[in-house]
C-alpha cells in the first residue's frame, strides 16, 4: 500500500537528517509499529506519510502512486483515506468536541444522518461521552488524545496513521485503545504506530520497525522493543 | 453540493459567535472605511454644490444698446447657447431690470421720483453668461468682442470680473484635485489597514487551517466559512455605519446648511440613498468577503 524508496528528510537551517534513505513497504492490512528513541525520526516519518512535509530526496508511493507528482484534488481524496493522530492532537479549537470528531466525517461527505448517529457511538467508544459539548481548551491531554483518536477513526479510513496515540493515557485507556486499533485493523484497515512506549509494543506483537538517528536498524515480524 | 452550502455557512456564524472578540476588531475597521467613503462621498456632493453656486454667481452679463432690438438678442443667445462649455445664458429685458430696480429701491423716495421725471426706462437688456471655466469666459468674451456682435452692446464686465473668474477657477480645480487625491491616498491607507486586521485574525487561526486541510477539507470547506464570517463583519458594519450616518446627517443638517448657503446633508442622503447604501453595503460585504479569502489563501498550501 506505502514504500518509501530512500526517502531522507532534512531540515533547514539545522540540518538535521531526520530521515537516512528510509526504504520500507507497508502492505495493505497490515499493522506496522515504529519504534526509536525520541528524536529517531518517528513523526518525520509520519508526517512525509501524509505530505504534511515533502522528502528532502528519495519518493513515497501510495497505491502505486507518487505522492510528490499528485495533484491538489488527489491530495485531499488521498488524506480523506487516512486517519492521522497528530502527536500534538491538533484539534480545532473553534469547534468543540463533537463538531471535531464529526468534522472529518464532513470533509468526506457524509451525511448528518450519518454524523449524528456515529459521533455519538464513537466519543462513547473512547469515554468522551459526557464532554461533546466541550472545546479543546477544557480537555486534559489524555482526553485530547482520546478526541484525535476518534476523529481518525471515525471516517473509516483505509489506513491509520497514529503518532504517540497512547502517550497521555493511563493504562486502562491505552489497553482499549489498542484493542480497538486491533479490531479496525482485523477489519482491513492498514496501521502505522509510532510509539516509544515498550509495553504498547509488546501488547500488540505485530511487525516492528526500529529508526535510530532517522535510519531503520531493525525490521521484525512480531518484534520485540529492543532499543 | 447543498449540504456543503448549508454546512459552511452553518459554520461561518458558530465560529463567528465563538470569536466575537476577534471579529469585532475587523468589524471596527470595516465600519471606520465605510464611514470613511461616505463622507467622500458627502464632500463630493457638497463641494459640488458649492462649485455649483459659485458658478452661478460669477458670470459675464452684456449691456445692450437701447436700439438693440429683442430679434437681435434673442439671436445672439441662440448662438452663444449652442456654444460648448457654457453653462446657461439668461436674458433680462430692460423691463424686467425697471421692475427689480424699482423693487430694490421701493423704499428710496428720491429714485422713484427721479424715474418718473425721466418717464422713458433708462435701463438695458442684458445676458447673464454662466460658462463652465476661465477659459470659455474667454472664449465668450472673444464672440462678443466681434464686430457684428460689438455693435449692439453697450458695456460688458468681463474685464472686471477676468481677474477674479480666472483666481477663484484655479482655486476651485486645486481644491477638488487635492480632495481626490487625498481621498484616494486615505480610501488606500484605510484599505490596507482593513487587509492587515483581518490578515491578522486569521493569521492566529493558520494552525487550525492546517489542521483541516491535514484532515482531507477541500479549499472551500476552509474557506467557505471564513467568507461568511466576512459577510456577517460586513453586513454589521453596514449596519453601524448607516445608523452612525443618519444620525450625524440628521444632527448636522441646520449647521451645514447655515455655513454653505443651502447645502442640506439629509436631502442630499436621501436623494442619494442607494448610492449610498452601495457604498455602505457592498463595500463592507465585498471587502469582507474579498479579504477574508485572499487572507486565507496562504494558508491553504499544506
Ligand atoms: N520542524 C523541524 N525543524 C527542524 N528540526 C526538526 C523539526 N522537526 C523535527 N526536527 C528534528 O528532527 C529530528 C527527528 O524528529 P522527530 O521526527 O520529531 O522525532 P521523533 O518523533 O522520533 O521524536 C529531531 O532531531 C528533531 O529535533
Ligand atoms: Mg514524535
Amino acid at each position: 500500500m506505502i514504500s518509501l524508496k530512500d526517502v531522507t528528510k532534512i531540515y533547514h537551517p539545522s540540518k538535521i537528517m531526520a530521515l537516512d534513505h528510509v526504504n520500507l513497504d507497508v502492505a495493505k492490512g497490515e499493522f506496522v509499529v515504529i519504534v526509536g528513541r525520541s528524536g529517531a525520526g518517528k513523526t518525520t516519518l509520519i508526517k512525509a506519510i501524509n505530505k504534511e512535509i515533502e522528502p528532502t530526496s528519495g519518493e513515497i508511493l501510495f497505491e502505486g502512486n507518487n505522492l510528490a507528482a499528485i495533484n491538489h484534488a488527489e491530495l485531499n481524496c488521498f488524506r480523506r483515506r487516512i486517519g492521522t493522530i497528530f502527536q500534538d492532537y491538533r484539534l480545532i479549537h473553534t469547534k468543540n468536541v463533537f463538531e471535531n470528531v464529526a468534522y472529518a466525517m464532513e470533509v468526506v461527505g457524509a451525511s448528518d444522518q450519518d454524523i449524528n448517529r456515529d459521533v455519538p457511538s464513537v466519543l462513547n467508544m473512547v469515554g468522551l461521552k459526557d464532554k461533546t459539548r466541550n472545546f479543546p481548551q477544557e480537555l486534559s491531554g489524555g482526553e485530547k488524545q482520546r478526541v484525535a483518536i476518534a476523529r481518525a477513526l471515525i471516517h473509516r479510513p483505509d489506513l491509520i496513521l497514529a503518532d504517540e496515540p497512547t502517550a497521555n493515557l493511563d493504562v486502562y485507556s491505552i489497553q482499549d485503545v489498542l484493542e480497538s486499533f486491533l479490531k479496525v485493523n482485523e477489519m482491513g484497515t492498514t496501521i502505522i504506530l509510532a510509539t516509544h512506549n515498550q509495553n504498547v509494543v509488546n501488547y500488540l506483537k505485530t511487525r516492528v520497525i526500529t529508526l535510530e538517528n532517522g535510519a531503520v536498524v531493525r525490521d521484525q515480524q512480531k518484534g520485540k522493543f529492543i532499543l | 453540493m447543498a449540504t456543503l452550502t448549508k454546512r459552511i455557512i452553518k459554520t461561518g456564524i458558530t465560529t463567528f459567535s465563538r470569536q466575537l472578540g476577534l471579529n469585532s476588531a475587523t468589524i471596527f475597521v470595516l465600519t471606520a472605511t465605510i464611514l470613511l467613503f461616505t463622507f467622500i462621498f458627502f464632500v463630493d456632493g457638497m463641494s459640488n454644490f458649492l462649485f455649483n453656486s459659485f458658478q452661478e454667481k460669477v458670470g459675464i452679463s452684456v449691456y445692450f444698446k437701447q436700439e438693440a432690438t429683442a430679434e437681435e438678442i434673442s439671436a445672439l443667445r441662440e448662438n452663444l447657447v449652442s456654444k460648448p462649455g457654457i453653462v446657461k445664458v439668461t436674458y433680462v429685458s430692460k423691463e424686467e431690470a425697471l421692475e427689480k430696480f424699482k423693487e430694490n429701491h421701493q423704499n428710496d423716495e428720491v429714485v422713484l421720483k427721479t424715474l418718473e421725471i425721466v418717464g422713458d426706462n433708462p435701463l438695458a437688456s442684458s445676458l447673464k453668461i454662466t460658462a463652465n471655466s476661465d477659459n470659455d469666459y474667454k472664449n465668450v468674451a472673444a464672440f462678443l468682442a466681434q464686430e457684428e456682435n460689438a455693435q449692439i452692446i453697450e458695456k460688458m464686465n468681463y474685464q472686471k470680473t477676468e481677474e477674479i473668474i480666472k483666481k477663484l477657477f484655479a482655486i476651485t480645480r486645486e481644491v477638488k484635485r487635492i480632495g481626490l487625491l487625498l481621498g484616494l491616498f486615505f480610501g488606500l491607507v484605510v484599505v490596507v489597514i482593513v487587509f492587515s486586521t483581518v490578515r491578522l485574525s486569521i493569521h492566529t487561526l493558520r494552525e487550525e487551517i492546517g489542521v483541516m486541510k491535514l484532515v482531507g477539507a477541500s479549499n472551500w470547506m476552509v474557506r467557505g466559512p471564513f467568507m461568511v464570517q466576512g459577510i456577517l463583519c460586513g453586513s454589521i458594519a453596514a449596519i453601524i455605519a448607516l445608523i452612525l450616518t443618519i444620525v450625524t446627517t440628521y444632527f448636522s443638517t441646520p449647521s451645514v446648511v447655515t455655513i454653505t448657503g443651502g447645502f442640506s446633508l439629509f436631502t442630499y442622503f436621501t436623494s442619494n440613498l442607494l448610492a449610498i447604501l452601495a457604498i455602505q453595503v457592498l463595500g463592507g460585504i465585498g471587502m469582507g468577503i474579498i479579504f477574508n479569502a485572499l487572507a486565507v489563501k496562504r494558508y491553504l498550501k499544506v
